[in-house]
């Protein structure tokens, strides 16, 4: 009887390989023409002479100039890190243990609360800012309640300062810790806790020394995602943080849509964006060598 | 009769029935055109379409589909795409027509063009026959009657310490901003080439300010919740508030009235010349005028007549259009974008 002829494995694997590759194609060819090419299109702007939008020409680092040596600007720039910074250390406490239990549940349990988490994410955020402004509004929800309850005795101004705007993010992008901490822990094995449990270790130990490390990428994700987020908020500084409350989110788009100085806009988003890659690289360099340390741990 | 002579009488029949509207909807000049404009949103859109959309396609067929954005967004769309210009028709207002104007973006257009342009005021096109102005909005002070009590006469009064942290302001980001730092900076010695006594007049009532707002509605709505108590502000939404019951005074201040026009702009490269023509036409017949100025009691651009009634709310109306303070918009939009950084410097 004859065998039916197998390719040898080299040619299998470059066959997989085009194969790949084809179905990649459609979707990088995408990101290429709509995400990098525009993108090399703004690095070059932001290096034009002069401040108009459109005909740029020439090449000057006059914008950067601008940016890094004027105290104003840097002192924004921290002021945004610092809100990400703040933003996504809040999000973790509140969406770690939101996320954990929302893996730990059963399926059926489990669907309406994950909808619950996810319908903020469906609504448009100037329709939620807006609803804040009445939600913390001296004649808001929040006031009545606190008035009601007798712990204030008149309105308080809870609009148009830090912690308003931190509370805000905080809620906007809490879905998204939620959801990148839920998908990691649903991958733990629950048995892993028990196995802790029947070495007598209590429920922080296990959770310190089992669930936290298993968990460390989808923490870092949930952190990273949640910092370039609020990093580029812009809508909600604008409404909610008043005069005293700038982030470089709202002066790009001021210099975009308003004073018209594309180039200079140009060059601070690219600031933003070096920032915010150099944090992602923190991030996943942070992931790698706990990995590796687990690798080499495991191998002895 | 016979079943042939039967279905060609039908035929006829049907014909005879169809023919009429067929032939009236083929008349329709515009039928399959629509125009794309931007707009300011809520109760300005509302009217916009009621008053000019609606009659234009009840007697031509032209379609109208209003995008509401800030007015610098849709100006920046242009400016994007001008080979294939994302609107018909700009709705702006002065500090941007300079711009415009500059980039070339946007068509002139004269009395001989379009007769209906004889309506407008003597003097009230500020920038030759480049757009078609239609309502005066003016800058002028407001405060809630029932909270501050001791009435507000100036913006030097903002400072006041009844009114610490309940003062909004607009950003020189929109217009009305604009007006206002310019209100205090020429009234306290300066002038569009040195703002800096604005600024520094602005710096001095820091405490006051609650918060600063590039967006009109934004403002409105805090004065409506009463989260702000008083600011420099748009005549007509002063008056629209009022309308709805909130106990907002206007008041004239004793630095003057500043105002800007609001203008309609044909586009350059729009292929529907005789459809923007025939909009603008209509933009500034009585009809749509006169509802506007009685909906929000801003001073219209044309010679309608308005009852004594609505005429007695709008504060720029007929002779009293002679106290509004002149602006060079040209120095304006080459100054603007400094004007905005220092700003935020000095607020921060």
């Amino acid at each position: 009887m004859q065998q039916a002829k197998v390719p040898p494995l080299g040619k299998r694997a470059a066959e997989n390989r085009l194969l790949l590759g084809l179905l990649l194609a459609p979707a990088a060819i995408f990101l290429f023409v709509f995400l990098v090419v525009p993108m090399f299109g703004l690095f070059r702007a932001s290096f034009y002479e002069g401040n108009q939008p459109l005909g740029g020409v020439g090449f000057s680092l006059q914008h950067y100039e601008k940016f890094l040596l004027d105290g104003y600007y840097l002192s924004v720039l921290a002021e945004t890190i610092g809100f990400g910074l703040a933003s996504a250390f809040v999000s973790l406490v509140i969406g770690f243990p939101v996320g954990y239990s929302l893996a730990r549940l059963p399926p059926e349990k489990r669907r309406w609360r994950l909808i619950a988490v996810i319908l903020p994410l469906t609504l448009s955020l100037v329709v939620v800012v807006f609803g804040w402004l009445v939600v913390l509004g001296r004649n808001g929800l929040l006031n009545s309640l606190l008035i009601g309850f007798g712990l204030i005795d008149r309105p308080h101004q809870l609009l148009f300062n830090r912690t308003a705007v931190l509370v805000v993010l905080v809620q906007q992008f809490l879905p998204f810790m939620i959801l990148s901490v839920m998908s990691v822990v649903a991958q733990i094995n629950p048995v892993l806790e028990q196995a802790a449990a029947n070495l007598r270790a209590n429920r922080f130990t296990t959770f310190r020394r089992v669930v936290l490390p298993l968990a460390m990428p989808g923490i870092l994700s949930g952190l990273t995602l949640v910092f370039i987020l609020t990093a580029s908020a812009f809508i909600t500084p604008r409404l909610i943080g008043g005069p005293r409350i700038q982030m470089i989110g709202s002066l790009i788009y001021q210099q975009v849509l308003t004073i018209l100085n594309w180039p200079f806009a140009a060059a601070m988003a690219f600031i933003l964006l070096i920032i915010t890659l150099a944090v992602t690289w923190v991030a996943n360099a942070t992931l790698a060598v706990r990995l590796d340390s687990e690798k080499s741990g495991h191998a002895n | 009769m016979k079943r042939r002579s039967f279905l060609k009488l039908a035929a006829a029949s049907t014909a005879t029935f169809v023919a009429p509207a067929v032939v009236r909807a083929q008349s329709k000049r515009f039928d399959g055109v629509t125009l794309n404009i931007n707009g300011y949103g809520g109760d300005y859109d509302r009217l916009t379409m009621e008053y000019i959309a609606k009659p234009l396609e009840q007697r031509s067929g032209l379609k109208v589909n209003i995008q509401a954005s800030e007015s610098t967004s849709a100006v920046a769309q242009a400016l994007a795409s001008r080979n294939n210009p994302p609107f018909d028709i700009l709705l702006t207002d002065s500090p941007i027509m300079p711009q415009l104007i500059k980039a070339d973006l946007i068509d002139p257009i004269s009395p001989k063009d379009l007769p209906s342009l004889a309506k407008l005021l003597p003097n009230v096109r500020e920038f030759g026959d480049y757009g078609i102005p239609f309502l005066t909005n003016a800058i002028i002070l407001t405060y809630n009657s029932k909270l501050v009590k001791e009435p507000v006469t100036s913006y030097a009064d903002l400072k006041s310490p009844d009114l610490k942290g309940h003062v909004g302001m607009l950003s020189p980001a929109n217009s009305g901003g604009v007006l206002a730092l310019i209100a205090l900076a020429e009234s306290n010695g300066g002038s569009l080439d040195n703002i800096e006594p604005g600024l520094k007049a602005l710096t001095s009532m820091r405490e006051s300010i609650a918060t600063i707002s590039p967006a009109t509605v934004t403002i409105q709505q805090l004065l409506e919740q009463e989260e702000i108590w008083a600011a420099p502000f748009f005549d007509g939404r002063i008056y629209a508030s009022r309308n709805r019951g909130k106990p907002l005074a206007s008041v004239i201040p004793k630095e003057g009235i500043y105002a800007v026009n609001n203008y309609w702009n044909p586009v350059k490269g729009s292929k529907k010349r005789d459809a923007v023509f025939a909009y603008i036409e209509q933009a500034v017949s009585d009809e749509a005028i006169g509802h506007m100025v009685e909906f929000f009691r801003y001073a219209p651009c044309t010679d309608v007549k308005v009852s004594p009634d609505v005429a007695k709310d709008v504060v720029v109306y007929g002779d009293n259009r002679k106290y509004v303070k002149p602006v060079d918009w040209s120095k304006v939009a080459q100054f603007r974008g400094d004007w905005i950084e220092r700003f935020d410097k000095a607020m921060r």
